[in-house]
């Protein structure tokens, strides 16, 4: 077989071909795809990527897919949209959206993930796939396994959002709900995963899974005319995507694609779930578990298993990491919402406000170009800006009324 | 929507059937003797109490300890935890632990499902019936470049 990508462990090289499977058996550390960067060179080209399908597929030739695979479901390929309006409040004039909240089937940056996760799913002949989730990867799990023909079975904590529990169950899946935290269903997961012959998409699929987040850097690089950006600002959960986006730049840096650019990375995280930048501002060698207390749910990892790696990059590129609080991510949402009409989850309400605290700080400077990830969509955690907002009581369908209606409302502003 | 009883049995996944802790599995060291072979260097005389704690071997490391799923051992912290499982399987060390001795960073530790950092990792004291499990942490990797 002449794949032109295998596992390879992190730590100690060892090479294991592709199987099912996400740490290293000698030092029970992480596996990370390997490519063939030679072989790459001729096929990973501007030319061939611009003339595929106008989503994530169009990077096929770096990503870890089956020999032969033809990618049907259109993910990715979300906007890149300059946000003006956005980056006056901010004072950046050079401020860029990449808005993943509206990725296509369910609305997150998840969908990239389990679209590379299930073509792996097949390959190794699962029938069953599998993932704990803080909720958009449920969704994106559940969706996708319907459309092709998997069985699905997922593990979140109890008290997730309400629309990401029906939004799982809709497309027909088994929803475990455990009494407890993400780090604990995670921990109950890599458990199960040793005692059933599932596809747990960030367990023992998790090389292959994470390499789909790669998408999002290729999609800003190619989206900036084939340029990297001075600074990119994502969330964090599991500390995944920002090492991926790291990847995704090195990688078309190695090809040719774009110019040599150190591009600073910044991570975002809630105050109350913040063990990565916690670990950055701190200048830790490590991180601290932490038990999560916020309403970013999707970001609620106290114990990030990408974590480590997630500070390196961070650091390793100049970067920096800031949190947000319950209060400020609330304030973040309204912000993206008013000024750039992008209605966003409470992770990307964390982002926006966290872009506007390094801007502040100085750490993103004023002109630069500036990429900031929006990874969800905001109708998934609508209770958290619902309360914000008072209702008006319903007035008669009648033009008096509503005149009088205005009248009074001009009043009430003026008197503000 | 329905689910094949052969996709619940975890024997359908051609792998050996699991055991759990206490089963007659052939090990070659029996559960249900365990204070004699547990004994090391690190048991001192003012722990020596009634103690027996239950340590959980994922599959990843059952080929250092002849297949043995779980083990029943009598330390009173993690570090001496570790010495314990050593002395009784060697070639497991080096899988544990870094060079400088300290746990891997990729490996986490429970008791009875609580992360041991939460408890006060090498601090904490086992209490009898403790339940450890040992499993390594599932992350994603990182590019070669960062991370020196």
């Amino acid at each position: 077989m002449g794949e032109y990508y295998q596992l390879k462990c992190r730590e100690c090289g060892k090479l294991w071909g592709n199987e099912a499977r996400s740490f290293c058996d000698e030092c029970l550390s992480p596996l990370e795809i390997s490519y063939d960067m030679e072989a790459a060179r001729g096929k990973f080209t501007r030319k061939n990527i611009e003339a595929g399908p106008t989503n994530l597929w169009r990077y096929s030739g770096l990503l870890p897919l089956p020999e032969g695979f033809q990618g049907t479901l259109p993910t990715g390929f979300t906007p890149l949209v300059k946000a003006p309006h956005l980056g006056k409040r901010l004072g950046a004039s050079n401020l860029y959206i990449k808005n993943d909240a509206v990725c296509f089937p369910t609305l997150s940056f998840k969908d990239r993930v389990v679209a590379v996760a299930l073509a792996a799913a097949r390959r190794f002949g699962f029938k069953v796939v599998s993932c704990s989730s803080t909720g958009n990867l449920a969704n994106a799990v559940a969706a996708q396994a319907a459309r092709e023909g998997f069985d699905a079975w997922i593990f979140v904590p109890a008290d997730l959002e309400p629309a990401k529990i029906t939004g799982t169950q809709v497309f027909g899946a088994h929803l475990v709900r455990i009494a407890g935290n993400y780090d604990q269903v995670n921990r109950l997961c890599s458990q199960i995963s040793e005692k059933f012959h599932w596809g747990f998409v960030n367990v023992n699929l998790r090389p292959y899974y994470a390499e789909g987040s790669k998408t999002v850097g290729y999609e800003i690089a190619e989206q900036l005319g084939w340029r990297l950006p001075d600074n990119v600002v994502v969330p964090m959960a599991g500390g995944s995507l920002i090492s991926k986006i790291r990847k995704s730049f090195s990688e078309l840096i190695a090809l040719g694609l774009v110019e040599e650019k150190k591009v600073k990375i910044f991570g975002a995280q809630a105050t109350g779930c913040s063990p990565i930048s916690d670990s950055v501002k701190r200048n830790l060698d490590h991180f601290e578990p932490q038990k999560p207390a916020t309403i970013a749910r999707s970001l609620a990892i106290g114990n990030p298993a990408d974590g480590y790696y997630a500070s390196c990059v961070i650091r390793d590129s100049g970067g920096w990491a800031e949190d947000a609080s319950d209060p400020e991510l609330v304030k973040g949402i309204q912000l993206l919402a008013e000024t750039e009409g992008i209605f966003t989850e409470t992770a990307g309400g964390v982002t926006t406000w966290v872009t506007k605290k390094l801007i502040e700080q100085g750490h993103i400077g004023p002109h630069e170009t500036t990429v900031v990830c929006i990874t969800g969509n905001g109708l998934k955690t609508i209770d958290a800006v619902s309360q914000e907002y008072t209702l008006s009581p319903a007035i008669e369908p009648r033009l008096a009324v509503f005149e009088s209606f205005i009248n009074d409302r001009v009043v009430a502003i003026a008197g503000n | 929507m329905s689910l094949g009883k052969e996709l619940l049995s975890p024997e359908a996944s051609g792998a050996e059937a699991p055991h759990v802790a206490g089963d007659d599995t052939g090990a070659k060291v029996p559960a249900d003797k365990p204070k004699e072979s547990c004994v090391t260097g690190f048991w001192s005389q003012e722990t020596k109490i009634e103690m027996k704690i239950t340590v959980d071997i994922p599959t990843a490391l059952r080929r250092f300890t002849g297949g043995v799923q779980s083990i029943e051992c009598s330390s009173a912290t993690l570090p001496e935890l570790l010495g314990e499982i050593e002395q009784r399987f060697p070639a497991i060390n080096k899988h544990l632990r870094d060079d400088s001795g300290q746990v891997r960073r990729f490996v986490n530790i429970y008791v009875n499902e609580e992360d041991i950092r939460f408890l006060g990792g090498n601090e904490y004291r086992f209490r009898d019936g403790d339940r450890v499990l040992v499993v390594p942490s599932i992350a994603g990797g990182a590019p070669a470049d960062a991370c020196g």
